[in-house]
């Protein structure tokens, strides 16, 4: 989200003559949006934890009983509060985890005892290669699907992709996910049902576990990208510089990629940033369906126990996630369009 | 020289929609000669930009059929195969627009755009064709033209647009130059450079320009011959002296009427009343009989476009008594 004030250019207002040599405040300029950009970074992630703080505290039970028992006296509910550090202020209690993440120390689970780092290195990897295959197969057969669909625009191909995108955006992840492991785990044992390779197993054991839980994650994107990009290359059709092109000799490949793609790929990109952070929200849901231990599963297990270190581990991780895929997003979108890289 | 006329011969143009059809071009006649410059005017909808856009096969085929013949030099335009039309646009035909900021590619710089249609039609690698691309930028007179290779359009003014797009269309000489409201666009000392850009173009390197425009008074300044279009209609056809100081048909005349002039502070300005039929809605006989003030009962018969000497030709059947009595009062503007 470009919510940083930052359009405002510092560059002061010279003599309009066209393309004179760059203004020598361009790269004071760009300095300055990118030392906004991270600091909106920086307050974007202290938000996100805080707010995650804020609200699991605010939900009944504490992981002194969870760790206790059920009948444990006050005294002793008080001594482990006190172990814990949980009977300080809430602001203090974020202080001292806060410090402890800059000085690169997560904490360890209340629970299990493990180092949260541990943790996080185990179940990130996992996480991360299902939202990038399904990030993955997003773009290439959304991208392919959308083509198809404004090229084959009232013809049966293209309304087959159209009706196929409604349906693909209609449709939950875990009631797709379900019936893919009915289908292709249990009709026909295929694909294992749940589960996810281990590192070092090799790319086939990888794609059969992977195959299941990318589809359920990422058809809904699939369908995203290509409805996006139909609209946009059958709105970029009726431009004026697609005319133009053909009237220079411009055509088929050239026209397709060179002109129209490029243009329809603006809007598309926007929907590719909204989609990612929408991957990772949706890992959480695929991932306890497909019962994979990544980082979904970790956050549903640590909210049960009210594990505080490690929920505040997991929302600090997906923050960055989407804030660095934005950002990559957003570079993305200067590079395409030339007008953006000057505001 | 004969060569490259353009010929253009019954040529219609039909939009179908669900509504149903209709004629945008009816039956249009008119040259183009070689070296030429050709204004076609017309109000909005008069069928202009449709005739452009038929003669260089840019028209949707899915929703407009084209009819008659139009002939350049040996080249039968509309008869063309696509992968033809794509080789004759570009090389030996080119068309520009109205706007050049929608009609320039906004991702793509001036170079890129200028060399694409170099690249396009003459093979050139792209060191070749960026050269030569400067030099097209050069000849349009777009200063810094190295420079200025490197730009984005939004990084231009109006003008210089206007003129990247003209080097785009022009890169490879074509013979024939639709160019579609050129300087509509722009503001007016910008259109003047603009049309005597085109002006030089067609006399130092023979191109004929077919300008398709509302405005008179760029007719007047640039053009040898006139083509007027009514609705759809092709009405009146002549060399630009005789047609603008003395129009034989009441459309041009009202036409001419029609400008503001700059001697006419204060003066009523003399609007023609109503609008330019619809195609659903046309009336019997001279479409241009509801909002004609010399019509008269044989009106209602359909009109023919009539020779009137050796080089005018006039859809009236009044051209004749209106030169005598001066339907032109209002004329006599250049």
């Amino acid at each position: 989200m470009s919510t940083a004030p930052v359009s405002v250019s510092p560059v002061p207002l010279r003599p309009q003559r066209d393309g004179a040599a760059r203004p020598p405040g361009r790269r004071a300029a760009a300095a300055r949006t990118v030392a906004l950009r991270a600091g909106a970074f920086l307050a974007t992630l202290v938000m996100a934890t805080f707010v995650a703080f804020w609200l699991i505290k605010l939900v009944p039970g504490d992981p002194a009983t969870a760790i206790a028992g059920e009948n444990a006296t006050p005294e002793r509910l008080a001594e482990i509060r006190a172990q814990l550090g949980l009977d300080k202020p809430l602001l203090a209690q974020y202080g001292d985890w806060a410090a402890g993440v800059l000085h690169g120390d997560f904490g360890t689970s209340l629970y299990s005892g493990q180092s949260v780092a541990g943790l996080l290195a185990q179940r990130l990897p996992v996480t991360l290669s299902l939202v990038f295959c399904s990030l993955l197969l997003a773009v290439v057969v959304g991208v392919a699907a959308g083509i198809v669909g404004a090229v084959r625009n009232k013809r049966p191909e293209g309304r087959v992709v159209t009706g196929a995108a409604t349906l693909g955006i209609a449709i939950p992840n875990f009631w797709l996910g379900l019936v893919l492991v009915t289908v292709f785990a249990i009709w026909n044992p295929w694909l294992p049902a749940t589960g996810f390779s281990r590192a070092g197993d090799g790319a086939g054991e990888f794609l059969r576990f992977a195959v299941l839980p990318t589809l359920a994650l990422g058809a809904a994107g699939v369908a995203e990208v290509a409805r996006q990009l139909r609209g946009a290359l059958l709105e970029v059709f009726t431009a004026d510089y697609i005319r133009m092109a053909r009237a220079k000799g411009i055509s088929g490949t050239a026209l397709l990629v060179r002109h129209a793609l490029r243009n329809a790929g603006v809007p598309v990109v926007t929907v590719l940033g909204l989609l990612i952070n929408r991957l990772v929200g949706g890992t959480v849901v695929v991932e306890v369906v497909f019962a994979i231990p990544g980082m979904g599963t970790l956050v549903v297990d640590a909210v049960k126990q009210r594990d505080y270190p490690v929920i505040q581990a997991v929302v600090l991780v997906m923050a960055v996630i989407v804030l660095v895929a934005n950002a990559i997003v957003e570079i993305l979108y200067r590079r395409i369009d030339p007008r953006i890289r000057l505001s | 020289m004969g060569g490259d006329d353009l010929v253009v011969d019954h040529l219609s143009v039909v939009f179908r929609s669900r509504t149903g059809t209709h004629a945008a071009v009816r039956d249009a006649s008119f040259e183009v000669g070689a070296g030429r410059m050709v204004g076609l005017v017309g109000e909005s909808g008069s069928g202009k930009t449709a005739t452009g856009l038929a003669l260089l096969g840019l028209h949707d085929p899915a929703t407009t059929t084209v009819g008659g013949r139009a002939r350049f030099g040996d080249v039968d335009l509309l008869g063309l195969s696509p992968a033809a039309a794509d080789r004759l646009r570009g090389s030996a035909v080119g068309m520009i627009f109205q706007d050049p900021m929608t009609a320039l590619n906004p991702l793509l710089t001036i170079g890129t755009q200028v060399s694409e249609t170099i690249r396009a039609h003459e093979g050139l690698d792209r060191r070749a064709a960026r050269d030569k691309a400067i030099e097209v930028l050069a000849r349009v007179g777009m200063p810094d033209p190295a420079g200025r290779y490197r730009r984005y359009p939004h990084e231009l003014s109006g003008g210089l647009r206007q003129r990247a797009m003209i080097a785009a269309a022009i890169a490879c000489r074509p013979r024939l130059l639709v160019a579609d409201e050129p300087t509509t666009a722009l503001d007016l000392t910008i259109q003047a450079q603009i049309l005597r850009l085109l002006r030089t173009l067609c006399d130092e390197e023979g191109m004929s320009v077919l300008l398709i425009t509302h405005d008179l008074g760029a007719v007047g300044a640039v053009c040898d011959d006139v083509v007027t279009m009514y609705a759809g209609e092709v009405v009146e056809i002549g060399p630009t002296t005789r047609v603008l100081d003395q129009p034989r048909h009441p459309y041009t005349a009202r036409l001419m009427a029609a400008r503001p002039r700059v001697d006419g502070w204060g003066e009523h300005l003399d609007v023609i009343p109503g609008r330019v039929p619809s195609p659903s809605a046309s009336p019997e006989g001279c479409l241009f009989r509801p909002r004609c003030r010399e019509a008269r009962d044989e009106c209602v018969e359909p009109q023919k476009l009539v020779a009137l000497g050796t080089s005018r030709s006039v859809r009236c059947v009044r051209a004749a008594d209106l030169h005598d009595s001066g339907v032109a009062a209002g004329a006599g503007i250049r």
